[in-house]
């Protein structure tokens, strides 16, 4: 307790040079935290952005069928193979709606006037696909006499909201507002193009918003896709696409090894956007926590000057404290405990200002209009909380072994006649 | 009283002291056969001119120097040779110093300066009481919770005697302890450590300038030359 006292009264006596030291630790402790937190929270959205991509095989057709053992096409037979497929836990089939629709739309748009005219992709889903974001009740199946249930990509909303919403004085929304909203599009022509087959109109009614769903279009599900081609004059049996599922991100080279020699193509656009942003993220933590790094050094030094210093200027003060008793490591104890108060006090400085820095940051991001950003672009844990905490004390002990180390050194007999 | 008693009950013992420095490449030798025996209760009072060697020699006794030859006998225990940190444990359990001036920590109150020493021992941890108790005996109780740096000379002197008798040493080294103060004050805290020393039973040596200030002690030594010399007691 005592010393405890003796400590900080030390630390008082050059106050300015304790809290610079101060200052410093927490400025490295708390960059570290802070970049950590940016790397982890960037993964996480860049996970958000493209759920499961590491984890989906997207199998489609060849371009160029060779004419191979098994033809290359998406049939019901290619779709059991690649069920089949060690690692492989589930194979979902995609048909797209291969002719041209269009949607026009004249009138009142969640209390704005809307007159848009727009091309309509559309692809067909098995309703597990959507599974995370359909309502429990949702079907998602053609019922006769009913619009047929259709979901949005939840990144075309965000695009949305962000850009085309506050340029065209667009009311924003949320997938809430979005759900049950209705609205008819036309099969067989589009604004520049008509098809071989039949003009016709049918009600779409918005079922989910989902990241899984198509980006530039409506997915609907897999009999309707099929209906609607067959509808058309266009081929009813074979998919343009099958999405499988792996247990776990380490058998994908070996599922997609396997899929390749069944004679198929993968796409793999998502996993490679995500692949690049996920690196682009760890790359620029990285490099900043680099520089966090450097600042703990920094920081280091600081505590070592600042304990040099205490030692020479204490010399009479640690010859009285031998004198009463104190072995040479009580001595050099006294100054690794002032430096403990100081890195203790800077990692915790450092710690509330990184959360400090990084709830500003969300809060500025959440006035900027772009599309897909996430709530918050940092992610915290306890682990690397109490790594920073660390790293401030480790700078300080650190700092202050050396000067410490001579403290414990000094020759009593003569610091108490040197006066 | 026999020498042996005086190095193995309490007191203290030296034994063919050498110590010397190195100066300017030449062998300074400071101590040179030093012999001397203090027993429990005995106050000694140790003259010489300046740069005799005092400070070296109350140095050596109380465990802070261990670069000289012969032995000391503290309370029964071989000095030299003993390494840390037995040698400051040593110290802590049977020594007590007061210097001349800068005793006291200037930021810890009066009340913690007495119990600093007991920061740096196993076990044992006295209350604030026990600090009081030995404010009171040497007559500044009522500063106990004031900071030390407000402390006049001969208050700080007072209390860095009742530091040094609080944990109870065997052996009390005090090196020119009035020497910051003027003569009236001087002389009275040389009464008081004299009369409190020997009221407890501690072996005193108190290295002075000022014989006249030391009338009170049992014997007078004198250092010149590397070796100690009695002198006879009040002869100034
Ligand atoms: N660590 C040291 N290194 C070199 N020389 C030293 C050291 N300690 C003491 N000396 C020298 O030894 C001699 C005796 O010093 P010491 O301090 O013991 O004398 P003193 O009798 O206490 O003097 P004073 O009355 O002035 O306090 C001096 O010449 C001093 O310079
Ligand atoms: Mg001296």
């Amino acid at each position: 307790m005592t010393l405890l006292r003796l400590a900080l009264g030390n630390l008082r006596r050059d106050a300015l040079g304790a809290a610079f030291v101060t200052a410093a630790i927490a400025l490295g402790a708390g960059s570290l935290f802070f970049f950590a937190g940016l790397g982890a929270g960037l993964s996480n959205a860049v996970a958000r952005l493209f759920p499961e991509a590491d984890r989906t095989v997207e199998v489609v057709p060849p371009r160029l069928r060779l004419g191979g053992l098994f033809g290359g096409r998406l049939d019901e037979a290619a779709v059991a193979r690649l069920r089949a497929l060690p690692g492989v836990t589930e194979a979902r089939r995609r048909l797209l709606f291969g002719a041209p629709a269009s949607a026009v739309y004249d009138g009142s748009f969640f209390g704005a006037r809307l007159d848009v005219a727009i091309e309509v992709a559309a692809e067909g889903v098995e309703r597990g696909a959507l599974a995370a974001e359909l309502p429990r009740d949702e079907p998602f199946s053609a019922a006769a006499g009913s619009p047929v249930p259709a979901c949005v990509s939840s990144r075309l909303l965000d695009l949305y909201d962000g850009v085309f919403a506050p340029t065209r004085g667009l009311p924003r929304l949320t997938a809430g507002m979005l759900l049950g909203f209705t609205a008819p599009i036309t099969l067989g022509r589009s604004l520049v193009a008509a098809s071989r087959g039949p003009v016709e109109t049918v009600p779409v009614r918005i079922a989910c918003v989902s990241p899984r769903a198509m980006l530039a279009g409506l997915t609907v599900p897999l009999e309707v896709a099929r209906a609607w081609n067959l509808r058309q004059g266009l081929p009813g049996d074979g998919y343009t696409g099958v999405s499988l599922s792996v247990a776990s991100p380490r058998e994908l080279p070996a599922v997609e090894a396997a899929v390749r020699s069944l004679g198929f193509e993968l796409n793999s656009g998502d996993r490679e956007a995500a692949q690049a942003a996920g690196r682009a993220a760890a790359v620029g933590a990285t490099a900043f926590e680099l520089l966090a790094l450097l600042l703990v050094v920094l920081a280091t030094g600081g505590v070592f000057q600042l304990f040099s210093g205490a030692v020479r200027s204490r010399r009479r003060e640690i010859g009285i404290l031998r004198a009463l008793g104190a072995t040479p490591a009580q001595a050099s104890g006294l100054l690794l405990l002032e430096a403990a108060i100081l890195g203790g006090a800077g990692g915790a400085l450092g710690l509330c200002g990184a959360l400090g820095a990084a709830s500003l940051a969300d809060a500025w991001l959440r006035r900027l209009p772009f599309p897909g950003r996430p709530e918050t672009i940092f992610a915290f844990g306890t682990a690397s909380a109490a790594a920073a905490l660390a790293v401030g004390l480790l700078a300080a002990l650190g700092g202050a072994y050396l000067p410490a180390r001579l403290a414990a050194r000094l020759d009593p007999a003569r610091t108490l006649s040197d006066g | 009283m026999s020498e042996g008693a005086a190095g193995g009950t309490g007191g203290v013992e030296a034994r063919g002291l050498v110590r010397s420095f190195r100066r300017d490449g030449r062998e300074l030798r400071v101590l040179d056969g030093a012999e001397l025996s203090i027993a429990p209760g005995e106050v000694v009072a140790l003259f010489g001119e300046s740069g005799s060697g005092k400070s070296t020699l109350l140095s050596i006794l109380g465990g802070l120097d261990d670069g000289f030859a012969g032995s000391v006998r503290l309370s029964g225990v071989e000095l030299s040779g003993l390494a840390e940190p037995e040698r400051s444990r040593l110290r802590a359990r049977t020594v007590g110093f007061v210097f001349q001036d800068h005793n006291l920590l200037p930021r810890l109150t009066v009340s913690e300066n007495l119990l600093l020493p007991f920061a740096f021992r196993r076990g044992e941890r006295p209350g604030p009481e026990a600090a009081s108790e030995a404010l009171e005996s040497v007559g500044i109780a009522p500063l106990a919770r004031e900071r030390a740096a407000r402390l006049s000379g001969g208050e700080r002197q007072r209390a860095a005697v009742a530091r040094a008798l609080v944990t109870r040493p065997r052996l009390l080294l005090c090196d020119e302890p009035t020497g910051s103060l003027d003569g009236a004050n001087g002389r009275r805290v040389a009464e008081l450590l004299v009369s409190l020393a020997r009221g407890r039973g501690v072996a005193v040596l108190v290295a002075s300038h000022d014989p006249s200030l030391w009338r009170g002690a049992d014997r007078a030594l004198e250092l010149s030359g590397g070796r100690l010399r009695a002198r006879l007691a009040g002869a100034a």
